[in-house]
């Protein structure tokens, strides 16, 4: 059984000008699942149509068997936005966020497992871009999903940070669903099963291993 | 007179002052860490036009205008969640209209002046009992709504689609925020006047965004402030003989420049 699925998936801004076109992908458990463009491509429309932040023009996005729009099980979908998103006169500490969003023995276990225990009194804006990170994973994780998604998990980090994220992001392979939203290419080459290319003639599913065949194809990289 | 001898003349004034800068200085954040402050500005001058309309139709202006600028408040949310459109344009806008109605019942109507200017400027000292009522009852609702709804107006503002994702009600909080926010805006157009009420909103909050380092610190610092600066002012009315309006509003921005150069200081200091 797919754990996300797209059916047909339509989706306009503006009438007769669809971003995204007749799109149908199925996500299946354990899988990590890139997908990239560039900016305005509709990456980050394609994720708010699965968070159901959104609502397809046409088609239907299904989330564990079940229409989105009967959906309920949203605990089981953990979502980490891009830490540039919060804003810098919010002043919240890490732990009033906790406390605030999370509740429940597995913020305990997020908090240990992504070693956030020195970071609990600090305010939010104050932290660096793989702290920021860190904590937007643990929130996402206080549930214990089934899905992982992460809207540009590597944007605006150092290489250290990046390579921190990505060593997380691997423990899970095969244990979580995982969705990442990217326009870094490397980033997602080295982590995903499969990649979504969005912003051709027609989105593209293919492997890893086919996209890195295209890509050496085009650039004559090794 | 100092102010020992005329409080028994002007409490129910000071009381309403110190109940309107408690609620406005925690509504104040919240608006704050949503770039809504202008709003302040913009719905006491659209309180402006309201409250020519009610003394030219013989209705109690109060009322009338609370419920106009919650309505203006509650579409200009609207326009900025639904339509995406900026909120310092949508609040040029009702600014703008405000002043011009105003004018224009002005104009018609020459005989309101003496009217309007006691709105212009607050009339602390002439509290009636229905004000001092209404600015108790939309206090006390909203210290008990943000008390009640703090956890999930953390959430909402540290990101709003995380909270949507945990079930949160953001719509509803937004406006249900906003909605008081009008009110506390509206009745401290008694206590410094609609050209100084954004103040209370506005000034407390972001002195105390220089001091503090957390969300609850952010509003008890606030708070703080706004008592300060309102306790300050009615002293200094009382015992000079000037407008309370202007010396609460004044006190607040000294204790901003005072919290601002001890930002700055401790920087220097650090180095």
């Amino acid at each position: 059984m797919s754990i996300i699925a797209l059916e047909n998936v339509s989706f306009h801004y503006r009438k007769d000008e669809p971003l995204i076109k007749n799109l149908s992908l199925h996500i299946g458990e354990g899988e990590i699942f890139a997908v990239l463009g560039p900016n305005g491509s509709g990456k980050t429309t394609l994720l708010k149509l699965i968070l159901g932040f959104l609502r397809p023009t046409t088609g239907d996005v299904i989330l564990f068997g079940k229409n989105l729009r009967f959906f309920k099980e949203w605990n089981r979908i953990g979502y980490v936005p891009q830490h540039l998103s919060v804003d810098k006169f919010f002043t919240g500490s890490v732990q009033e966020i906790f406390r605030a969003l999370a509740k429940g023995e597995r913020i305990g276990w997020a908090i240990t497992y992504l070693h956030l225990e020195g970071l609990l009194n600090r305010p939010f804006i104050k932290l660096s871009g793989g702290e920021r990170q860190k904590v937007l994973l643990a929130l996402a994780l206080s549930t214990n999903p089934d899905v992982l998604i992460l809207d540009e998990p590597t944007t605006g980090l150092d290489i250290h940070a990046q390579e921190h994220i990505e060593t997380i992001l691997k423990d899970f392979k095969g244990k979580k669903t995982i969705v990442i939203v990217s326009h870094d290419i490397g980033f997602a080459l080295r982590i995903a099963d499969r990649v979504l290319c969005m912003g051709m003639d027609t989105c593209r599913v293919t492997s890893t291993e086919t996209f890195k065949g295209i890509i050496k194809e085009i650039y004559g990289l090794h | 007179m100092g102010f020992t001898e005329l409080f028994p003349f002007m409490w129910k004034g000071t009381v309403t002052a110190f109940l309107i800068s408690l609620s406005s200085s925690v509504i104040g954040v919240y608006l704050l860490i949503r770039r809504l402050s202008m709003l302040g500005a913009g719905l006491a001058h659209a309180a402006f036009g309201s409250i020519a309309v009610s003394i030219v139709l013989e209705i109690e202006p109060y009322t009338f205008t609370i419920i106009y600028t919650i309505l203006l408040g509650l579409g200009i949310e609207y326009l900025i969640q639904k339509k995406g459109l900026p909120a310092d344009t949508l609040i040029a806008l009702v600014y703008s209209f405000g002043v011009a109605l105003a004018i224009l019942v002005l104009s018609v109507w020459d005989t309101l002046g003496t009217n309007i200017f006691s709105y212009l400027f607050g009339s602390i000292l002439l509290v009636s009992d229905i004000e001092f009522i209404s600015v108790a009852i939309v206090s006390f609702l909203t210290l008990v709504f943000f008390a009640i709804n703090y956890n999930k107006i953390t959430a909402l503002l540290f990101n709003e689609e995380i909270a949507k994702l945990r079930g949160i009600s953001v719509s509803l909080i937004n406006y249900s925020l906003i909605a008081l926010a009008c009110a506390n805006i509206v009745l401290s157009i008694k206590a410094v006047g609609l050209i100084l009420s954004t103040s209370f909103i506005s000034i407390p909050p972001m002195a105390s965004l220089l001091v503090a380092n957390s969300f609850f610190s952010t509003i008890v610092f606030s708070v703080l402030f706004s008592l300060v600066s309102t306790l300050i002012g009615v002293i200094m009315a009382s015992t000079f003989d000037i407008p309370p309006g202007s010396a609460i509003v004044i006190s607040m921005v000294f204790i901003f420049l005072l919290m601002l150069f001890g930002k700055v200081f401790r920087r220097i200091l650090k180095f």
